[in-house]
């Protein structure tokens, strides 16, 4: 009897030792396989902005220097923004109030992209910010081109003209800085090594893309679904959101990632929901019949893309998020990181 | 205020000429002994040349701070080794001065922890003047302590040296003083062009600078802007219209025009500008182009060149290979004009050039020296030769600073003498 008990116990515990070894040659596996992650999608639409939550989720945040850096260009950039404001004004044919004609003036005679910002200046901003004139202006933006954190920044105007101004993780992560190059950030996540890629997104840039289309282990392709009424940078005639699809078509069904895993981020989803109410996505996409409401838009728009990019050697995967926001990015790179996982574990033969 | 920042930079930086200068003075009372002291504050204040150069308000003045740091800390360590090493018959005096050296480097090695701590903001700034204050103190008492020790000379260069630091440590807290007015205070005109576009205008426009940083923007795919940047300086030279035409041309087709070769990343307004005024072209038509690329290369790749190896290749490059003997070098520099200038700088920057002469012949140096204390037993022997002196100076206090002359004759030899082991000492440093 006691036997019997006995062999049972060690075959129990030869079972469970070949368990955790198992699971220690799975960890190990994880641990070893550098990850290489591929972010791309047209300009603008983010993908710069999940570098940075990754820097904040799975680094120490931003040094002392970027903000330094992203201080200076949130502060030009404000004046960049009341610029093509004052622009748009003048091109929507709406008057100022008349004690601002002259700032807007001087405004306008400031050199373009120099970099110039005064105590004067940022004061100027704010009077012209608060005129309604420039408030109409700013509700006509997609007739030109501004970029989408202006209204977040021109809203925090008097915390970031303050003598102490320093951004704060919101700031650095609305701030737009547009991407050339080719960059490489190595992160740790959960120990394991991932290597991410971000490109610019322009179409000067995407030439430069193929480079590091080798050993691809899945390819994020960011679409900001808020852009459906908007132009092209590069063009002022293409829609941004056909240019995206298009974009997404071609690249995903590359020679070199037709067979790797790849997730859509839709992102800017919330300035999608404020868009959504005023201006109907029927009017830049014919083929859209639904009711126009978040739900049916965005589910149109998804279906788009899945087709798209629809083969028999992969999966897609579809998330939807606000890139600025750190949780819902925590989230959706937890939630990239358990594909990767069971990835790596089918291609040993673990699962 | 900027310009009064940079003026200030200025003022610091000619501290440190001024104060490498009484420096090597004094070394060469000590002949050959002190030449690697010597030659330290010249690279130092090279070093300090050249990070002028780079100058911005964000951040790389405190690495230059934290260099001169570990040059100071470096010199410390290889002069208690050579202390060690010297003659037996002198030990007790070289000892205590060995003793002095070791606790000052100690000394330097917290200062600069607590320098750190401060940059992290894990200590307020009073408390590092009050660690400043006290770590003055105690080198004041060390360096008393030993007096009966010690030959007068020592004394001499001993207190110089604390006076050295204690302006170096004023510099410090101004310099600290300065990157925080930046960050808590100074909003008024951070966006401040001038000593912005300094540093990257300084890399652009030097030949060095434009090689490494171009080599950096090659592997990151974004060397376009700068092919770009250059091609419309060339541009901008061109005098007769029939040849500025077809250059236009050529560099619209190059880099603007849609689908183009090396196209760089501009929107469709000023693409379309361009296009439109491209067939009466002027010396301007790039000019906004050529302001985006700066700021693409500006917000994009200058923190990374900053930190890349790139960066550090220049910055060798740009230290002339010897320039101990070439202090003069043609490196282009943010004007120093300082009045204070002492005659006694003036007569070393002559005795260093004609030296530049004499190098040739003055190799006869024994061949077996290795890095990096190759110059000790060179050192030794001149130290042997030249002890009377060195322990009992004879010189009459004139006005110089520390009251030493500077000597034409004294440094000849020198630098005839010391030229063979310069190399070794340095290479090592810049290692690091």
């Amino acid at each position: 009897m006691g036997n019997k008990n006995l062999k049972k116990k060690r075959k129990e515990e030869i079972a469970r030792n070949e368990l955790v070894e198992q699971e220690l040659k799975k960890s190990d596996l994880v641990q070893k396989q550098q990850v290489k992650l591929l972010i791309l999608g047209a300009g603008d639409s983010g993908k710069s902005t999940l570098l940075k939550q990754m820097q904040i989720l799975y680094k120490d945040g931003f040094s002392k220097e970027d903000k330094q850096l992203y201080r200076n260009v949130i502060r030009t950039n404000i004046i960049t923004y009341i610029k093509i404001l004052l622009k748009g004004v003048q091109m929507l044919d709406l008057k100022l109030h008349k004690s601002n004609e002259k700032i807007a003036e001087d405004f306008l005679n400031l050199p373009d992209i120099i970099d110039s910002f005064t105590p004067n200046s940022i004061l100027a901003s704010k009077q012209l910010w608060n005129d309604p004139a420039m408030k109409m202006s700013f509700e006509k933006r997609a007739q030109f081109q501004l970029a989408d954190s202006a209204g977040y920044f021109l809203d925090n105007i008097d915390r970031i003209a303050s003598e102490n101004y320093k951004p704060s993780d919101q700031d650095i992560l609305n701030c737009r800085i547009s991407t050339t190059g080719v960059k490489v950030v190595e992160f740790l996540v959960n120990n394991q090594p991932w290597k991410v890629v971000d490109v610019g997104g322009q179409r000067s840039e995407r030439k430069k893309w193929i480079h590091h289309f080798d050993d691809t282990t899945l390819l994020i392709y960011v679409v900001a679904v808020n852009e459906y009424d908007q132009k092209l940078f590069e063009d002022n005639t293409t829609n941004r959101l056909h240019e995206s699809l298009k974009l997404f078509e071609t690249t995903a069904n590359n020679q070199f990632l037709s067979n790797k895993n790849c997730v859509i981020l839709f992102n800017k989803t919330d300035l999608f929901k404020d868009k959504i109410q005023k201006v109907n996505f029927n009017k830049c996409f014919e083929d859209f019949k639904g009711s126009n409401n978040y739900e049916e838009v965005i589910k149109f728009i998804k279906t788009l893309f899945v087709k798209a990019g629809k083969n028999t050697k992969r999966s897609i995967f579809v998330h939807y998020s606000c890139a600025t926001n750190t949780n819902e990015i925590r989230f959706v790179f937890d939630a990239v990181q358990s594909t990767i996982l069971e990835n790596i574990l089918k291609e040993q033969g673990f699962m | 205020m900027s310009i009064l920042q940079e003026s200030k930079f200025i003022d610091i930086q000619s501290t440190f000429l001024r104060l490498a200068n009484v420096v090597s003075n004094m070394a060469c009372n000590f002949d050959n002994l002190l030449y690697s002291i010597q030659s330290l504050f010249k690279y130092l204040t090279h070093l300090l040349r050249n990070y002028s150069m780079f100058f911005d308000p964000q951040g790389t003045l405190n690495s230059s701070i934290k260099k001169i740091q570990n040059i100071l800390l470096k010199m410390l360590e290889e002069w208690s080794q050579f202390f060690i090493e010297c003659d037996s018959k002198h030990i007790q005096k070289v000892h205590s001065l060995y003793l002095i050296c070791r606790k000052i480097q100690d000394q330097l090695k917290e200062r600069e922890i607590m320098l750190e701590k401060l940059e992290n903001e894990n200590i307020q700034n009073e408390q590092f003047q009050q660690f400043e204050n006290n770590l003055l103190k105690d080198m004041e008492i060390i360096i008393e302590k030993r007096h009966d020790f010690l030959s007068e000379t020592f004394i001499q260069f001993s207190n110089g040296f604390l006076n050295f630091f204690k302006q170096y440590s004023e510099k410090t807290k101004e310099i600290l003083l300065l990157v925080q007015d930046k960050s808590h205070t100074e909003i008024v005109d951070m966006e401040d062009p001038i000593t912005e576009a300094s540093s990257i205008e300084f890399i652009f426009r030097n030949k060095y600078g434009r090689k490494f940083l171009g080599n950096f923007l090659k592997k990151e795919f974004c060397f376009e802007n700068l092919d770009f940047f250059i091609e419309v300086e060339n541009y901008k030279k061109i005098e007769d219209p029939i040849e500025m035409h077809k250059k236009a041309q050529e560099i619209y087709n190059k880099f603007v025009k849609e689908n183009s070769e090396s196209e760089i990343n501009i929107e469709y307004g000023i693409r379309n500008q361009i296009k439109n005024q491209l067939p009466n072209a002027d010396s301007t038509i790039f000019d906004q182009a050529k302001q985006i690329v700066i700021r693409l290369i500006k917000t994009n790749s200058l923190s990374r060149f900053l930190e890349s190896e790139d960066f550090e290749k220049l910055i060798q490059r740009l230290q002339p290979k010897q320039f101990l003997f070439t202090e003069k070098s043609n490196i282009p520099m943010t004007s120093i004009s300082d009045p204070t200038t002492t005659q006694s700088q003036i007569e070393t920057d002559s005795e260093i050039s004609i030296d530049e002469s004499l190098n040739d012949d003055a190799s006869d140096s024994d061949e077996s020296f290795h890095a990096p204390f190759s110059f000790l037993p060179a050192m030794k022997k001149s130290i042997l030769r030249s002890k009377s002196e060195l322990f009992h100076p004879e010189q009459k206090e004139s006005e110089t600073f520390f009251g030493h002359r500077f000597t034409r004759s004294n440094s000849l030899l020198l630098f005839q003498q010391q030229k063979s082991f310069s190399k070794p000492f340095f290479s090592q440093i810049n290692e690091n």
